[in-house]
């Protein structure tokens, strides 16, 4: 070993004498090869200075050849130009990473001057009395840099909101999956477990994936993409400062002229334009770069969350699978559920699972029946409500007075009246199904999107027949004549003309507080023995409950509450909702109904009048009672309600231009409370 | 539980029977103790209406949790709307038409996803909410129910204690005749109370048991729903990931271009490059 080495350090030296001898001597180390080309660079001007020296005037390369000296020298001005820049940036662009007291041993005479002057010229410039150095491109540039910024940050920001959101939804739904299996125990139990498997499936694992893939692709890159714009802002920050320093010297400069002050103005506008040059420069590419990082992150991003929800499906198909231990719904083994406009979502899952399916043992009780029907979610839902609810009947403790979960009085009009006589005026008008209700939520956008308050029936040639809760979409809102008062709607199945005061604008989001129920129209009609309603999609809430033990009416949900008259008596209640369920008294209320409510003449207030109103409890109690249980109560009741408003309703109805407001709402009234009592 | 009255000082074992002549004296070996309802009844009768207290509470943590469940909902999908709210509000989208018609599709897809959402809420709310309301607004009546039987119960024991008292007095004229009475007078009680009680004890593990019947078409809906709402997700998330450009790219792709774009980042002299 050591004598190889010794062999190499002799032959080392004597190629070194070598090449002493021959004038090489830098070939050796790494510093003489790296520093080849910047002495080729600069030889270039030189050579060609020698050749246009020794060219004669007359001889046709002259004029070329002085312009190639010049190129050439500008090629190394550029260097050197370029170098300095990025040395200038690269001294800047960390910043100021000193603690307080490394800044304040930092500080001297020559700093404290410099940074005063900058201080005094900044203020000059904001009042004004300097003359503005503005420079439009950078100023646009520098703009969209921060622009830039707080877009990523909104997006990382909002994003990470959502997932959380995501998280809390997602255990929630455990939470209540377990509950419910809590309240069936024993019985029913493996539809239950799958339910509750399922979601916490989903839970733990789909979205925690989800969430993983989301991290990845979008939020780690970008918080790297945010953690570079410090650098940039640093030197849009010294820029500025050197800006500043170059007025200052321009401005002594103009007073004392000596070589000295002149040296450092040459030297502040370098510094400020070899800044500003590089900035501009670099800093659309950064946008560029960065807009492109972003687009990708929210492809990425849209692309998890695509497979996130097909996952979840898949995982939720399968729990409406029909078993076959039915019988009767054998013929509602094949459903399939056809969007308008979309591929046909066909859930053949005796044929998809029948494996799965045979392999289910059959069970006295099945939990989930009849899953293969097709049509309004909620109506399904009625029938089958109303049916075990009958069951529940059978009980001599069962309240005679089921709390009316809806508006008070303007379904319990409807209900009672089509109840009583079928729906004549529209034989043929078909139910708005799901699909025709998701297509319209999808091709309308939210302030399009109407839903009748009451029941329409088509009168004029072009009209469109509607039922209450019908959601439509509105095109235009006039029609060819130039009335503001009929609307060009969209229904899901045709086109036609509406009065605009049997609409009032959808908006599910307030829904979910109101506590209408379809359902309570088919209490309603089982309670009278009429036929299940056609659900109801309002949204409003007015809880009319019923106390069975104590007898006492409460009304319990905000409802009426819109008009301003009628403030003294509502102001517990939620504005709306139920004054827009309460508009709803559609064909029942009776006429006096108006007049009755002496506040308002002119205001079309049939709800408010309807239940609202207790001034007028001998009118009610006259036209609205119509129950005998109810009589005694309904006064109680009545003024009751003015206290009781609690919970809900958040809707702010709008005020009703329906100012024909339907006196049917007494007959719905009594209807309502009939019903509940 | 079932509390017999207490209103008399009777040592706590004889609370449940009917009184005889020296119950005041404990663990005498007497006759056995004439109980008017016997202890197999009482305890059936309290085990049903346990079970239905229970269930009154269970349903009662059920329409919480669902209501929760709703408000979690809500609130994600309008955080939801946020995202693509926030990058419209931004200007920086109307300098790139490419960049616009993304963050456009991306408000729009948000937009309906909030709409859907909103049905499925509603829904859940229709179908689930409400009955679960409807459901437990029985348990009131019930216990009113159970608490009127409680009475006659009393009632019973007290005209039972009563003519029992006549009966061991002498048997004199007036006494006699306070003995039919006290008798004519506890016959209906006794009646009522029975009726009363086997009422209950007939309906109460029949309701119990038809819980699941009730509960059926609402948790039916209630997958319907999510089963809708998630369709409808997909429909939704299909079309976006279609309108955006790269469908379908692998994740490993997407890394390999976001670091792609951040080395170019890093590569910009004014990048700091801690």
């Amino acid at each position: 070993m050591e004598i190889l080495s010794s062999v190499l350090l002799v032959v080392l030296s004597i190629h070194l004498s070598l090449y002493n001898e021959w004038g090489c001597t830098n070939y050796i180390n790494l510093g003489s090869f790296l520093i080849k080309p910047v002495q080729r660079v600069m030889r270039y001007p030189l050579l060609l200075m020698e050749l246009l020296n020794s060219t004669p005037e007359s001889h046709p390369d002259k004029v070329p050849l002085t312009s190639a000296v010049l190129a050439v020298k500008e090629i190394n001005v550029n260097i050197n130009e370029y170098k300095r820049r990025k040395d200038l940036v690269l001294k800047y662009r960390k910043g100021d990473e000193d603690s307080l007291m490394e800044k304040i041993s930092k500080l001297n005479i020559h700093s404290i001057i410099k940074k005063s002057n900058r201080v005094s010229s900044h203020l000059k410039h904001l009042t004004g009395f300097a003359p503005q150095i503005k420079d439009e491109v950078f100023e646009e540039t520098e703009k969209n840099f921060r622009m830039q910024e707080r877009l990523i940050k909104s997006f990382i920001r909002d994003l990470s909101l959502y997932l959380q959101h995501i998280r809390e939804s997602a255990c929630v739904k455990v939470v209540a999956a377990v509950s419910m299996w809590d309240v069936c125990m024993e019985r029913g139990h493996r539809d239950l477990e799958q339910f509750e498997r399922v979601h916490r499936y989903i839970s733990d694992q789909l979205f925690t994936n989800f969430k993983e893939r989301t991290e990845r692709l979008v939020i780690s890159p970008l918080n790297q993409l945010l953690s570079m714009f410090t650098g940039p802002h640093k030197l849009v920050q010294k820029r500025f400062d050197k800006l500043l320093d170059f007025y200052n010297c321009t401005e002594r400069a103009e007073k004392l002229k000596d070589k000295k002050t002149l040296e450092e103005l040459q030297s502040a506008r370098n510094n400020y334009e070899a800044l500003n040059a590089q900035l501009l420069d670099e800093l659309p590419k950064f946008q560029q770069y960065a807009q492109g990082l972003f687009s990708n992150c929210v492809h990425g991003y849209a692309q998890a969350h695509s497979d996130f929800v097909r996952q979840a499906l898949e995982q939720l198909k399968p729990l409406l699978s029909v078993r076959p231990s039915l019988p009767v719904e054998k013929s509602s083994l094949k459903f399939s559920q056809s969007f308008p406009g979309r591929d046909c979502h066909s859930w053949d899952l005796s044929c998809v699972f029948p494996s799965f399916l045979s392999a289910l043992p059959v069970r006295g009780l099945q939990l989930l029946k009849v899953a293969g029907r097709e049509g309004n979610l909620i109506a399904i839902f009625h029938e089958e409500h109303s049916r075990v609810l009958q069951q529940l009947q059978v009980f001599t403790f069962f309240p005679e007075s089921l709390p009316s979960t809806r508006r008070p009085f303007e379904r319990k009009t409807v209900d009672r009246q089509s109840a009583r006589k079928p729906f004549l005026g529209l034989p043929s008008y078909m139910l708005q199904t799901e699909e025709l209700r998701a297509s319209l939520l999808a091709k309308y956008p939210p302030e399009k999107l109407f839903q009748a308050e009451r029941n329409f029936n088509a009168a004029q040639d072009l009209d469109v027949s509607l039922l209450e809760g019908d959601l439509v979409g509105v095109i235009k809102k006039k029609d060819p004549m130039g009335s503001q008062n009929r609307w060009l709607i969209d229904n899901g199945v045709t086109k036609g003309f509406v009065y605009s005061s049997f609409l009032r604008p959808y908006n599910a989001r307030r829904s979910h507080s109101d506590v209408s129920v379809g359902s309570h129209s088919s209490t309603e009609s089982e309670l009278s023995g009429c036929s299940p309603r056609f659900p109801r999609r309002q949204n409003s809430g007015g809880t009319l409950t019923f106390n069975p033990g104590s007898m006492a009416v409460s009304f319990s949900s905000g409802s009426c509450q819109k008009q301003p008259q009628d403030a003294s008596s509502l102001k517990e209640f939620d504005p709306g909702t139920l004054s827009a369920s309460l508009n709803m008294c559609n064909s029942e209320s009776s006429p006096s109904m108006c007049p009755s409510d002496p506040d308002s003449p002119s205001q079309p207030r049939p709800w408010d009048s309807a239940d609202c109103h207790q001034p007028a409890p001998t009118l009610r109690s006259s036209r609205n009672y119509r129950h005998p249980e109810m009589a005694g109560h309904s006064v109680p009741g009545r003024n009751g309600q003015g206290r009781d408003l609690v919970k809900g309703c958040a809707r702010k109805a709008p005020p009703l231009e329906d100012s024909n407001g339907e006196p049917e709402s007494s007959e719905a009234e009594g209807n309502q409370v009939s019903a509940a009592g | 539980m079932v509390q017999a009255p207490g209103s008399e000082a009777l040592p706590l074992f004889c609370t449940l029977s009917g009184r005889s002549g020296d119950a005041s004296i404990p663990f005498k070996i007497g006759q056995p103790k004439k109980q008017i309802v016997p202890k197999t009844v009482e305890r059936d009768f309290e085990r049903e209406y346990g079970k239905l207290q229970q269930l009154e509470e269970q349903t009662k943590r059920l329409q919480k949790d669902m209501k929760k469940s709703t408000d979690a909902d809500l609130a994600m999908s309008k955080s939801a709307v946020k995202i693509s709210l926030d990058l419209l509000s931004n200007p920086l989208c109307e300098q790139d038409q490419d960049f616009l018609n993304m963050v456009t599709a991306l408000d729009t897809a948000m937009k309906r996803m909030d709409a859907f959402n909103q049905e499925k809420v509603n829904q859940i709310q229709k179908t689930v909410i409400e009955p679960l309301k409807k459901f437990g607004s029985v348990f009131p009546s019930l216990n009113m129910a159970v608490k009127r039987r409680e009475q006659a119960l009393q009632d019973y024991r007290r005209l039972q204690a009563k003519v029992e008292k006549y009966e061991e007095k002498e048997k004199t004229g007036p006494v006699l005749a306070k003995l039919h009475q006290a008798r004519e007078e506890l016959r209906p009680v006794r009646d009522d109370f029975e009726a009363k009680n086997k009422q209950l004890l007939d309906e109460m593990p029949r309701f119990y048991n038809s819980r699941l019947d009730y509960f059926q078409p609402s948790f039916e809906s209630l997958i319907r729903a999510q089963v809708v709402y998630y369709s409808e997700m997909h429909q939704i998330f299909g079309d976006l990931t279609q309108q955006l450009d790269q469908p379908g790219h692998p994740d490993e792709q997407r890394e390999r271009e976001n670091e792609a774009r951040l080395s170019e980042l890093r590569a910009l002299s004014i990048v700091a490059d801690d």
